[in-house]
Formats: C-alpha cells, sequence, structure tokens
C-alpha cells in the first residue's frame, strides 16, 4: 500500500497526476489531493504518506515552502517536484530545501512513471 | 526616407517554440504557423500569465473554445463537452506550461510567471497595458487555432 499526497492548484493537473497513480497500481483512497500549499502542509503528518508529488506555483504557500514544512517533520518521505520552474537556479532552490525528485511540466506519461516507479509507487 | 527599427529584442519565438512543445507533450499535436483570425462570433478562452524580474510584462494564449474541448478530452483521457472547470482549467495549465517553458530559455533575464487567470468571450479582444505593442502570432492546432499575445519590457 502506497499513500500519496498531490498537491496541485491545476485541478487538471491533479487529474492527469492522479490517473498515473492509478494506473501504477495505486488506490483511489490511498490519495490525496491539496489544491494549494496550504492545504498540502495541512494535510500532511509524519508517516501518514510514502510519497509527496507538489508543484511550485501554488496560492498561499509556494511548493518550496510545502517541502520546507515538511522536512521539519519528516526528513525521509520522497517529495517530487512537478513544476514549470525548469531553470538552474529553481531546482538547486528546490533541492537546498529538500526534494527528492523533479519533473519538469509539460512531461510526458511515462516520465511521470518512472518518477513513481523510482520512488516505489509502481505496485502493478 | 528614414526608417524605424525597433532595438526592442523579440522573444516571441521562444513563447511559438514553448507552445509548439507543449501541445506536443501534452496532446501529442503539432502548430503551424497561421495567418488566420478569430471570427467575431468565436468563442475564445484566453489564458493571462504576468512576467516580472529583469523585464516585465504579460503573455496571453488564446485558444478556440473546441481547442480548449479539444485539449482537455486529450490530457485528460475523457471526453470534456462543455466548457466548464475542466477546459477553463486546462487552458490555464496550458498558459502556465507555454510561459514556464519559455522563461527557461530566457534565464538570463530571471523570469518569474504569476499565477494564470482565464478570460472567457467572444471574438475574444485582451488588451494588454503597456508602453510597447503587443508582438502576436496565430498558430494552426488539430481543433483549431491558438493565438498568442505577448509584451515583455526590459527593465
Amino acid at each position: 500500500m502506497v499513500r500519496v499526497l498531490v498537491a496541485d492548484d491545476s485541478n487538471t493537473m491533479r487529474k492527469i497526476i492522479i490517473r498515473s497513480l492509478l494506473a501504477v497500481g495505486v488506490r483511489e483512497e490511498d490519495i490525496a489531493q491539496a489544491a494549494d500549499g496550504d492545504e498540502a502542509v495541512a494535510l500532511f503528518s509524519p508517516g501518514a504518506f510514502e510519497l509527496v508529488l507538489t508543484d511550485w506555483n501554488m496560492p498561499g504557500k509556494t511548493g518550496i515552502e510545502v517541502i520546507t514544512e515538511i522536512r521539519k517533520t519528516d526528513e525521509s518521505v520522497p517529495i517530487i517536484m512537478i513544476t514549470t520552474e525548469a531553470e538552474r537556479q529553481r531546482v538547486l532552490q528546490a533541492i537546498q530545501a529538500g526534494v527528492t525528485d523533479y519533473l519538469v511540466k509539460p512531461f510526458e506519461a511515462d516520465q511521470l512513471r518512472a518518477k513513481l516507479d523510482k520512488h516505489g509507487c509502481c505496485t502493478t | 526616407m528614414s526608417q524605424t527599427v525597433s532595438k526592442r529584442p523579440s522573444f516571441l519565438s521562444l513563447f511559438e517554440v514553448s507552445a509548439t512543445e507543449t501541445f506536443h507533450t501534452m496532446c501529442g499535436c503539432l502548430l503551424k504557423k497561421s495567418m488566420a483570425s478569430f471570427g467575431p462570433d468565436t468563442c475564445v478562452l484566453s489564458g493571462v500569465i504576468g512576467l516580472s524580474g529583469q523585464a516585465r510584462g504579460s503573455v496571453v494564449l488564446h485558444v478556440e473554445d473546441k481547442v480548449a474541448l479539444g485539449v482537455a478530452s486529450k490530457m485528460l483521457g475523457e471526453p470534456i463537452t462543455e466548457l466548464g472547470e475542466d477546459a477553463m482549467d486546462t487552458v490555464a495549465e496550458l498558459a502556465n506550461m507555454v510561459a514556464g517553458c519559455a522563461k527557461a530559455k530566457i534565464q538570463n533575464l530571471d523570469l518569474s510567471i504569476s499565477l494564470p487567470n482565464v478570460i472567457t468571450g467572444n471574438g475574444q479582444n485582451v488588451t494588454i497595458s503597456s508602453r510597447v505593442d503587443p508582438e502576436t502570432i496565430t498558430l494552426e492546432s488539430p481543433w483549431g487555432l491558438v493565438v498568442i499575445d505577448l509584451v515583455l519590457e526590459i527593465n
């Protein structure tokens, strides 16, 4: 069982990500959705999720702030940033905040699946 | 006879390339340059993104309603037939990806992008308030027209 937190202000992007999660065998009831950074932080607690997927630019807390908040209580949960922020400086900023992996939008379904596989999400 | 030569650098081609990459990656389709324009009664959705940093401005991605529905259906993997939340949100995310992809190609300007807003209307005519005229390019997708308006002024 893999529990996943998906944080993105785009309903479309959350649906795309969730479709990929379901395709690799994650159960619908094990996926939590946050439409902004504040909601993501509120939903997170140590041990509640085996994977976090977060956007960068969101209303309320940014993805960087979400990562920083999560890392205060959980140093090990894998966090994948899925974002349009592709510049080297931005990637370094995310690494400094504690991100585990990084996927730049736009992306192909296979690229996301490879990330999910890499972080132990593929149960099929 | 004197001739005015613009010294303002043009970044429109980068946004064109970014739109082409975004549509190809997310929808598996190609965009081609077009000379066509929206009709006065065409329903258009416009995704608006603010740009700031060492340059400032806006990029607006206008798409026909049938483009919004086609792209949303492709990206979501289910038929989207109404101009509701899914279509609007898809246009917002498209604008976000096009702007994000383009700003990564001009890293020296250290641009930040705003959260997207979407405006709908007939024969959309979104006016960008700026000291400089917007640059415009029209592209043809399998579902209809995609128009990019860009204003980007170096500080």
